[in-house]
């Protein structure tokens, strides 16, 4: 399968739509992240909107860690967003333009090809996720030397290593979700729209059946029950309430990872991949 | 498995059935709400397209496949590929499965099977140097090599969404020489080519079945080509094969034809003289151009009857000459003259 990957990341080197995304991905977090941080350390939205350094801290943790932390979590919607676009590259695509008979031509099998696109796919994640670190680290540094914010101290390492293990299996669920959408979906953009409107839909019916047992239409227990154990729900396996109440007393070895939800999560990605590897076996090149 | 008893086989289709419904579709069902019950019940209808194909490739040799539009030629390349499922039979390249085995099968097997199918983003070059990834002996020098044999060195840096049907066909035809396979499956390689590409194209399958061990099974409807470069040809038609068998044996016949041309006034006591021989079955006056001749149907081995037999009788002779039956000829004949071509 090593062969497969490597052919995979070969393709993707040529695409110029992996740049776009690696750059999208790590681009747009990171101006977030700089720009906040320098404008709420200086206090300088005060004025505008009303909000202290002081508030910022509460809400967000003392030192560029807080920051982190949020930033991850948008990190990894980020990367959702855009690795449907290669997801929908390396699968939809190539259905669609028939290139994956240079692929199905191959002596390997199509639990291997199929893995090998998601092993790549994954590459992509955790080579984006290098990046970010990296840049974030350098951006930590800046704040640290230019405006004075000595906070890049107060990075605890492990926790950190904790945390993007965390996000990576979150992502692997993403991943295995889009590459169900991608085997059906005719293109990278048909997976990128379904992938956000499947992901809208599983929020709508989290609400739903929230609803349904808030207005007694089905037992409570089993509204709380089905919610516990949703797609979405599982994915959040940091637990934002406890979280920012980490926050607030920068205690960040206590930060609250949600093992059962982790579970619940790497169920999903074993039941989506094996759909979607079924639908791909079965799925027969079109004359 | 590969046995003993497929040895020497190199391409096995044993009883293979295909068919095929209409594709699904959501627009077609809403138009057609009864097909999804039938669908759902098993009771619909599809299309046969391959019924009960059998055939066998001897290793080392250069087959013909052919058949009229619509006979399932592509259809079944791409069950033997394994690219689509087949409803039941068996198929094997160099003795491994190729439904159970295939990766196994398709290890020393290069297919182009329709139009040739690249990734449009990368160069020519790049498109050859992607599958150094899988193919370990492949290096950088022996992809300009097989780029210069099929003529595309100068060109390898384009875009392949640059390239023409023709040079698309030669790309993949560079690919297959690179992966070294033992087994070389085409599927209708000049269509698109210009008259020297085709020529160009012919003279490699020439030189591929020089090259030892390698089986070539080509499908085209230009059936010079084929007569020009294959051993055996199998012929299919409506999804069965109705011809199998080496070329030279196929176009053989009990009798010969030959054309006799003399002088214009002797043509018709040539006629009366030869139809009265034992070893003729026919005489026939034909024109070519202005130039009236006889076209003479004779006993095998006994062509050399005829000079000496109108010498005696003191006819000169102009032209005398042996017409070979084509297979074009033949192909018309088995397949009660059904136009040939790729599946629609």
């Amino acid at each position: 399968m090593f062969d497969l990957v490597r052919y995979e990341v070969f393709k993707m080197r040529r695409l110029k739509k992996v740049y776009f995304c690696a750059f999208a991905i790590n681009f747009f977090p990171l101006m977030i992240l700089f720009v906040l941080t320098v404008l709420f350390f200086k206090g300088m939205l005060y004025g505008w909107v009303g909000i202290s350094q002081q508030m910022f801290q509460d809400e967000f943790g003392q030192g560029i860690m807080g920051s982190i932390v949020v930033m991850l979590s948008f990190f990894s919607w980020a990367s959702w967003f855009f690795q449907t676009i290669i997801a929908g590259e390396l699968i939809s695509k190539e259905f669609e333009n028939k290139s994956i008979k240079l692929m199905l031509l191959m002596p390997f099998r199509r639990l291997t090809i199929y893995m090998a696109k998601l092993v790549s796919t994954m590459l992509f994640f955790a080579f984006n996720m290098l990046i970010y670190l990296s840049l974030t680290a350098v951006i930590g540094v800046a704040l640290d030397r230019i405006f004075g914010l000595n906070v890049f101290q107060l990075i605890d390492y492990p926790l950190l290593g904790k945390l993007c293990n965390a996000y990576f299996v979150v992502n692997v669920s993403y991943i295995s979700l889009v590459f169900l959408i991608s085997i059906f979906a005719k293109s990278s953009e048909t997976t990128m729209a379904f992938s956000i409107f499947a992901t809208f839909a599983l929020k709508a019916i989290d609400s739903v059946i929230m609803l349904f047992g808030k207005l007694n239409i089905i037992p409570i227990e089993l509204s709380n029950f089905l919610n516990k154990y949703a797609y979405l729900k599982s994915c959040e396996i940091i637990n934002t309430e406890k979280l920012l109440e980490v926050m607030k007393t920068n205690d960040y070895t206590k930060l609250p990872i949600s093992f059962d939800m982790l579970g619940v999560n790497i169920l999903y990605s074993l039941l989506f991949l094996m759909t979607g590897y079924l639908i791909f076996k079965r799925k027969e090149e079109k004359g | 498995m590969n046995s003993d008893k497929n040895r020497n086989m190199a391409i096995e289709a044993e009883n293979v059935y295909k068919s095929f419904g209409e594709p699904f579709s959501f627009k077609r069902i809403l138009k057609l709400p009864w097909e999804l019950a039938l669908r759902l019940f098993g009771n619909y209808k599809k299309k046969s397209v391959l019924k009960d194909l059998s055939f066998k490739v001897e290793r080392g040799s250069v087959v013909g496949f052919l058949g009229p539009n619509g006979a399932g030629k592509s259809t079944s390349l791409k069950v033997m590929l394994n690219l689509i499922r087949k409803d039941a039979g068996e198929c094997h390249i160099l003795g491994f499965n190729t439904e159970y085995d295939y990766d196994k099968s398709l290890k020393s097997t290069g297919a182009l099977v329709e139009l040739p199918v690249f990734y449009e983003f990368m160069t020519g070059f790049d498109n050859l140097l992607i599958t150094a990834n899988v193919f370990k002996h492949i290096t950088r020098e022996a992809i300009d090599l097989s780029l210069r044999r099929v003529g595309l060195f100068d060109h390898k840096d384009k875009k392949v969404s640059q390239y023409s049907t023709g040079m698309r066909q030669k790309l993949y035809v560079a690919k297959i020489l690179l992966m070294k396979p033992k087994v070389i499956i085409l599927d209708e390689p000049t269509s698109g080519m210009d008259p020297k590409g085709q020529a160009e194209m012919r003279d490699i399958i020439k030189s591929l079945a020089g090259e030892g061990d390698i089986t070539v099974l080509v499908s085209s409807h230009l059936l010079y080509e084929i007569e020009q470069v294959a051993d055996y040809v199998v012929i299919i038609k409506d999804g069965v094969v109705v011809t199998y068998g080496r070329v030279a044996d196929l176009l053989e016949t009990e009798h010969e034809l030959y054309d006799l041309e003399v002088a214009p006034e002797k043509i018709s006591e040539c006629g009366s003289l030869l139809s009265g021989m034992d070893y003729i079955i026919g005489v026939e006056n034909t024109l070519r151009g202005n130039v009236p001749y006889l076209s003479l149907k004779i006993k095998k081995d006994a062509a050399a009857r005829v000079p000496k037999d109108l010498v005696a009788s003191n006819i000169d002779i102009y032209n005398f000459m042996r017409q070979k039956r084509s297979l074009e000829e033949y192909f018309l004949e088995v397949t009660d003259g059904a136009a040939t071509g790729q599946a629609k």
